[in-house]
């Protein structure tokens, strides 16, 4: 059987992947797929704790986070795509109204 | 006989206010409506005049009848101050009815002169009411009961006599004169001030009824505020160190030098001398002696070398009122008043016989102007008279008989009054020899005799230059030769000379005219001072030799002198007495130039304050200056600091509101590390 700790580590390695790309790329639909890494990478974590604890509702809660996460892409996308049909780009360093 | 003329008391005392204040009332009418006035209103100014004359008449009647009448009006009442501290009274006895009297007399004819004589002159519509301002201060002062008020029209007085000497304010010589008599008069008014001084912190108060119990004791104190009156008389009635003033105030208009500087004003301290005499210590009394009897010499002697017609008789007035100096001095101020009273009426007398001649060479003048023969004379100067006795025989008579009465011969009112005076001087030298066992006391009634001689020896030099001989200015100007123009005598100056020449005579004075004693007037005044009026009988008969032998001596003297003459008369003695005892000059130099060199320190003193002054100010324009510096640079430089921090730590939070979402979530990210490593810090 395989140590859990090799999938804790996949998963933070994941999760730190996910980050890196949140934070450099540029492209907002990058910036999406980089925070789908990270919930997915907090999903192995999940499901690998709760395989140690022998118990179902890590793995339960997993299916709920992955369903929030489609809702969660499909406004976001949304949202990014009015973002686009307003300021004609969907570079994240354009979009600085935020500042006031 | 009891039919008084006035019974009610208190009308007496109305009467005489009423008599004082129709001269204010003349004042303030022709000062303000004169112009309008027909005639400038002088006849309105005479008319009061002659009203407040007939009130004095009736006063002076009923308070020779035995009447007398005082009045007091609280001034200001406060509650911790004595009842009499600060009131005005007005008493009316003897002496200040016979005063009334005479200013009032003497006023008028003045008035009815003046009319005459002022008539067409520059400034004609100011002379009257001056003269009724004068007449009204006089009676003020004659009437008034208390020290303070009589110091307050002492001063009015001062001040008319100022603008009457100066009424003629285009002449130079006038305007100074004016400056002169009121500067004098000033340092007069000085021991006035401060006898105030002294009378009030001893008796406090200045009513003369109540002053006579306050000075019980004889200190010091009483001594000094007696020589502080005497100061004041010196002043007003131009005696020794102080009696320059009075010459030059003969520049005044010659009525004017007739009522102020012969009968009245001058007379004023005279008056005071005997209204306080009950104040004087024997020490004052002998000092007021000393000064009459070197003030009479020492005016008499440059009498004699006066060429104008005025300064002589202004040099005899201070000589005569130094004889009444003396009276006072040796104790007996009846004889003092008698010889005010009568030298009132013939210096008055005198002054305006010299104003009708004054007025009568203006005539001349004018003729001469109108014909086209312009000549530039002096007309006072006497030198230029002469023989006048033809052209103005009334003025003749009427100057004779007052210089006579001024000289002293029997049967006028001068002899009377002039040997009260020169008895009484005697007696009290008399006296004091005795007990002081010394001779020095004689020398007093010796200037007196003295004095009589020169009064005579001026007396004859004038009568000899205005009226006899030839009208030494018909040789100057021959064409005056061919006129001889009768010259008309204006009533209105006949009639007061001829009144002053009637009072000049013994006979209104005393029935019998050969003896002081009998005259009514030194009999009443003898029942207020009590004092011993009987002197020996050689003193009257040394008195009339003398004057006697001064008329003969000024007789030859003066007969044949040459006046006028090509070389210019010139001795040390005409230079001393023309000069007035180099007094003036004395002044000058005592007084005016270290004046001046005061003045020109106190210029550089002036000057080094003023240096200093722009020093600081210009030690502040320096600090100004770097305090603007520190200002610009110093304080706003810290604030414009301040600013700039403050721009600094803003941008560099305004970086951190970048707008970027990575960057917030960067800072997200940071912040979430930061708290799981604090939290697992501290779980450990």
């Amino acid at each position: 059987m395989i140590p859990s700790t090799h999938f804790l580590i996949i998963a933070a390695f994941l999760f730190s992947i996910g980050i890196i790309i949140l934070i450099i790329k540029r492209n907002a639909i990058a910036a999406l797929m980089g925070i789908e890494l990270m919930l997915n990478a907090v999903n192995i974590n999940l499901v690998v704790f709760s395989n140690l604890n022998r118990q179902m509702d890590g793995q339960m809660f997993v299916i709920f986070v992955i369903v929030v996460a489609v809702a969660e892409a499909a406004v976001g996308l949304a949202l990014l795509l009015q973002v686009y049909k307003s300021y004609k780009t969907s570079d994240l360093d354009k979009i600085s109204k935020l500042k006031g | 006989m009891n039919s008084y003329l006035i019974t009610d008391l208190d009308n007496l005392v109305y009467f005489s206010l009423i008599a004082a204040l129709l001269p204010l009332s003349a004042f303030f009418i022709l000062f303000f409506f004169g112009k309008k006035l027909p005639r400038k209103g002088d006849w309105l100014a005479t008319l009061l005049i002659g009203l407040s004359f007939i009130l004095s008449l009736l006063v002076f009647f009923s308070v020779w009848e035995g009447r007398a009448g005082s009045m007091t009006f609280q001034w200001i009442a406060l509650s911790g101050i004595p009842e009499n501290a600060f009131s005005i009274s007005v008493s009316i006895d003897k002496l200040s009815s016979f005063m009334i009297l005479t200013v009032c007399l003497i006023s008028l004819l003045v008035h009815l002169y003046s009319m005459e004589y002022m008539k067409g002159k520059l400034n004609y519509t100011r002379y009257f009411p001056y003269l009724s301002i004068f007449t009204f201060a006089m009676l003020g002062l004659v009437i008034s009961d208390n020290l303070l008020i009589t110091f307050m029209f002492w001063e009015l007085v001062g001040f008319t006599s100022y603008l009457l000497i100066g009424f003629w304010f285009t002449k130079e010589e006038a305007v100074k004169a004016s400056k002169k008599a009121f500067l004098f008069n000033r340092i007069g008014d000085l021991g006035f001030l401060l006898a105030l001084m002294i009378i009030w912190s001893f008796a406090g108060t200045f009513e003369f009824q109540y002053l006579g119990d306050s000075f019980e004791d004889q200190s010091i104190w009483f001594t000094l505020a007696g020589l502080g009156l005497v100061l004041a008389c010196i002043g007003k009635s131009a005696q020794f160190p102080l009696y320059v003033w009075l010459p030059d105030a003969m520049e005044g208009p010659t009525p004017v030098s007739a009522l102020i500087h012969a009968a009245t004003m001058v007379a004023a301290g005279i008056f005071l001398l005997a209204k306080v005499f009950f104040l004087l210590s024997e020490d004052v009394l002998t000092t007021i002696a000393t000064i009459g009897a070197i003030t009479m010499l020492m005016s008499a002697i440059p009498a004699l070398f006066q060429n104008d017609i005025k300064k002589v008789l202004a040099y005899s007035t201070i000589s005569q009122l130094g004889y009444m100096f003396v009276g006072i001095g040796a104790g007996v101020p009846e004889a003092a008043l008698f010889h005010l009273f009568t030298h009132a009426f013939f210096k008055a007398g005198l002054f305006l016989s010299a104003g009708a001649v004054i007025h009568y060479m203006h005539e001349i003048k004018h003729v001469l102007f109108h014909e086209g023969v312009y000549n530039d004379f002096d007309a006072q100067d006497m030198r230029l008279m002469g023989g006048l006795r033809k052209r103005v025989p009334l003025v003749f008579i009427v100057f004779i008989v007052c210089s006579s009465s001024l000289v002293g011969l029997p049967l006028l009112s001068g002899f009377l009054s002039k040997e009260a005076v020169i008895g009484a001087a005697f007696n009290w030298a008399d006296s004091y020899s005795n007990t002081n066992n010394s001779f020095v006391y004689y020398l007093i009634p010796l200037s007196c005799f003295v004095t009589a001689f020169f009064t005579a020896l001026y007396m004859i030099r004038q009568l000899m230059m205005v009226f006899f001989g030839d009208f030494r200015l018909e040789n100057l100007i021959p064409y005056l030769n061919a006129k001889h123009e009768h010259h008309h005598q204006s009533l209105l100056i006949s009639l007061p000379l001829v009144v002053l020449c009637v009072l000049s005579f013994a006979l209104p004075f005393s029935l019998n005219p050969f003896s002081p004693q009998s005259s009514w007037f030194l009999k009443e005044f003898n029942q207020l001072f009590e004092s011993n009026l009987e002197f020996a009988h050689w003193v009257t008969y040394t008195t009339v030799l003398l004057a006697l032998a001064g008329i003969v001596l000024g007789i030859f003297t003066y007969r044949n002198k040459v006046y006028i003459s090509d070389k210019a008369e010139k001795s040390d003695v005409l230079e001393l007495f023309g000069h007035n005892w180099y007094l003036e000059k004395f002044y000058y130099k005592a007084m005016v130039l270290p004046g001046f060199r005061l003045a020109f320190y106190t210029t550089k003193i002036d000057y080094l304050i003023d240096r200093l002054i722009e020093g600081t100010a210009i030690a502040y324009v320096v600090l100004s200056h770097i305090v603007a510096w520190f200002d610009k640079n110093i304080i706003d430089g810290i604030v414009r600091l301040m600013a700039t921090l403050a721009v600094f730590i803003s941008g560099f939070f305004k970086n951190l509101q970048s707008g970027k979402v990575q960057q917030y979530f960067v800072y997200t990210l940071a912040t979430v590390m930061i708290l799981i490593y604090i939290f697992f810090n501290w779980m450990k």
